[in-house]
């Protein structure tokens, strides 16, 4: 016997929001490959879920959170939309990450403005000393703006190379290159503060 | 780049970097976003309201000119009525690049689980209409959706011919049948391996494990790795126009029977056994149509006589009739596990979890409504359950390849099909229920619509046999001016009744009948 209420889109879509934040009910819930059939809620799950995160990884790039913030929410919009349309991601977040940089670069280009010199971090975090995050920071903010995106994606969002460079439309060697260089770079960083000489 | 200490620390330096940036949430950022996704919609719809206004102003000079010639009795010129555009872009469809082949039909299409795989098939009348000359095809392309690039397969170890074209995907390897000519395609060479000719013409190819495939008609199993074919025991009867679907234990077979009936059989590899299976109960075994769910095979016939069989159970259940013209052309059917859609000659239908069937027009695919003499598109799995490609041919006779989520298509469709007739929709329309009315002389299919202005049916009527009925002719109302009809073709009527006659004269106006296509 069919049983044809088992194809209830509703109960479907109820059912893949459950799949959906099942497993991945932590901060990495939009990790995961979207559905087209609940893309629109998908994006605007995470965004409730992923926001803030998202504007704190995409203002290490930045340098300030306003900027971050505006950049972050444009690119969810452009998410929804592109959901909407029914098209997919496969990796929302980096998706996300990758629009907003983009967002803030073609903002700061018109503008006329550097990325390096904007921004004022207040620290409020003492694991590593403020000195260090201090370096750091300007390290990450000084590096050319595809270094720049390759450590936030990577570092920041855990992604791996295969998928970094989907998202940046480049190979994987170009992204092992950047990350390479821009590795030595941060690397300076930490080693002048801690004395590390690895 | 592998992970070191380094490495380790990095990333633990960075999460702290991030963790710094306090992010003042006096915003709710989902509204934040939702006003933007507002915004950027009100930039996009600029030129549609001046597009809007500039129809407006034409249709206005339209009702002008009808007027001039004295046409004041509700009349409208059949063929001249509101055609909306072309959409590029639908909810649930996203159009593809169709690739470096020549648009063509019988071939092998398929799905690799990384790759859609388009084989061989042969360019005639039914994918050109006679504007080009007879081809048989034996070139093929691949395409990966992740990279949205095709890459052309070398020549192949397989005949042209007339044959249909089939594959069947392994891990590593498509297996590609015509006739007799059997080839395996490597995925990751990009190299064909010839393997031995089957017993008979393999017209259906199933994926039994990664090392064994089978094929009903030509009655044998193919064992991949030696590329030998092994013929099975005699089924209980001869079918033609077969159609398969693998259960994980046993292999279902329909088709028609010598004396053309519908005939069900099951083969169990294991112990080379065939057995008859129920018929169905008002499935014809003519021009039938199939697809497996995952749990049940779904048949079509020539009657849009719907039903499906449970392997578990034995039985076959209705679904309603598919509420379309008759005198279809042979149907298409493409199952996923929770839709059923099938592709008709005016447009396609889909049905979903309530059982009711949504017929829709085939431009929302860009694909050429398949008058007799048109050949169904070819439809495979893709990597998201629930989604399929489409392959078929666009009014300028070039090929057309989407990626279609069915359901999300039903669910936000604003152009629905009714018989002939196109019907596009106003925004907040529900499309209630479809019905089918068949009697000794004529079927009507009719569907409700709940308009923000009012309620309406829609319907197109047709006689049962294919004779001509009357001239085309111009909308008629009847003196409340609530039911106007025309005859669409010579052959179809079209009728439409609402709650008032301002609503029945706007719905008019977005009705496309076949003499309107451009």
């Amino acid at each position: 016997m069919v049983e044809f209420a088992g194809w209830d889109s509703r109960e479907l879509l109820t059912e893949r929001t459950v799949e959906i934040f099942g497993r991945c009910a932590n901060r990495r819930c939009c990790e995961t490959i979207l559905d087209v059939m609940a893309a629109a809620d998908d994006v605007e799950a995470c965004v409730r879920l992923e926001y803030e995160r998202l504007v704190q990884v995409v203002a290490v790039a930045t340098g300030s959170v306003a900027d971050a913030q505006d950049a972050v929410q444009e690119a969810f919009a452009r998410a929804w939309e592109r959901a909407v349309r029914g098209g997919d991601f496969t990796h929302l977040s980096g998706w996300v990450v990758t629009v907003a940089l983009n967002v803030v670069r073609g903002g700061r280009r018109r503008a006329g403005i550097e990325a390096k010199s904007r921004g004022h971090v207040a620290w409020t975090v003492d694991q590593l000393d403020v000195e260090t995050l201090v370096d750091l920071d300007h390290a990450v903010r000084t590096l050319p703006g595809r270094q720049r995106d390759v450590v936030v994606l990577y570092y920041l969002l855990d992604l791996d190379v295969a998928t970094v460079a989907e998202l940046l439309g480049v190979s994987p060697g170009t992204v092992k290159t950047g990350l390479s260089r821009a590795r030595e770079k941060l690397a300076h960083a930490l080693r002048d503060r801690e004395g590390d000489p690895s | 780049v592998t992970s070191d200490p380094l490495d380790d620390r990095l990333k633990e330096a960075l999460h702290q970097l991030a963790a710094t940036r306090d992010v003042p949430l006096t915003v709710d950022p989902l509204a934040a976003v939702r006003r933007r996704v507002r915004v950027r919609r009100a930039k996009h719809r600029a030129p549609v309201v001046i597009g809007l206004a500039a129809g407006l102003v034409a249709i206005v000079v339209a009702a002008g000119v009808i007027l001039r010639d004295g046409d004041q009795t509700g009349r409208l010129r059949a063929g001249r009525s509101h055609r909306a555009p072309p959409p590029s872009i639908y909810s649930g469809v996203t159009m593809l690049d169709p690739g470096p082949l020549a648009p063509r039909r019988n071939a092998a299409f398929t799905w690799t689980g990384g790759e859609l795989v388009i084989w061989g098939g042969v360019s005639d009348q039914f994918v050109t209409g006679g504007r080009r000359p007879y081809q048989s095809f034996t070139d093929g392309a691949a395409y990966n959706p992740e990279t949205e690039a095709w890459r052309r397969m070398p020549a192949a170890p397989l005949p042209a011919g007339d044959a249909v074209s089939v594959a069947s995907a392994t891990t590593s390897e498509v297996v590609i049948a015509r006739g007799t000519g059997t080839a395996a395609w490597s995925r990751e060479g990009n190299s064909w391996r010839a393997l031995s000719p089957a017993p008979r013409p393999v017209e259906d190819l199933e994926r039994l494990s990664d090392a064994t495939l089978i094929s009903a008609s030509a009655n044998a199993m193919l064992d991949v790795r030696s590329g030998r074919w092994r013929t099975l025991s005699e089924p209980p009867a001869t079918l033609k126009q077969t159609h398969t679907a693998w259960t994980g234990r046993d292999l279902i077979v329909v088709g028609q029977s010598a004396n053309q009936s519908f005939v069900a059989l099951s083969y169990r590899p294991e112990n080379d056994s065939w057995r008859a299976l129920r018929s169905p109960t008002a499935l014809s075994a003519n021009a039938v149509a199939s697809g497996w769910t995952g749990r049940d095979l779904v048949a079509v016939d020539y009657g849009l006589h719907a039903e499906s069989y449970d392997p578990t159970t034995d039985s076959w259940t209705p679904l309603p009739q598919i509420p379309a013209r008759f005198f279809e052309w042979y149907p298409g059917l493409h199952a996923e596990p929770n839709s059923v859609t099938a592709f008709l000659a005016n447009g396609f239908a889909v049905v979903d979890g309530s059982r009711r069937w949504t017929v829709m027009p085939y431009r929302l695919l860009d694909i050429e409504p398949i008058t007799f003499g048109r050949a169904a598109p070819a439809t495979a799995p893709s990597a998201t359950q629930g989604r399929f490609f489409v392959s078929g041919v666009k009014h300028d006779g070039s090929a057309t390849l989407a990626l279609v989520d069915p359901l999300q298509l039903a669910r936000s469709t604003r152009q629905i099909q009714v018989g002939v007739a196109t019907v596009t929709v106003a925004e907040g329309t529900k499309v209630g229920t479809w019905t089918t009315d068949t009697n000794s002389n004529r079927a009507r299919v009719a569907v409700n619509v709940a308009t923000p202005a009012g309620a309406c049916q829609i319907g197109s009527a047709e006689p049962r046999a294919p004779d001509v009925n009357g001239a085309p002719s111009g909308w008629q109302s009847d003196p409340t001016g609530r039911a106007w009809s025309t005859h669409a073709t010579s052959t179809d009527t079209v009728d439409v009744s609402c709650d008032s006659a301002a609503t029945t004269r706007d719905m008019v106006g977005h009705i496309e009948l076949p003499g309107s296509a451009p």
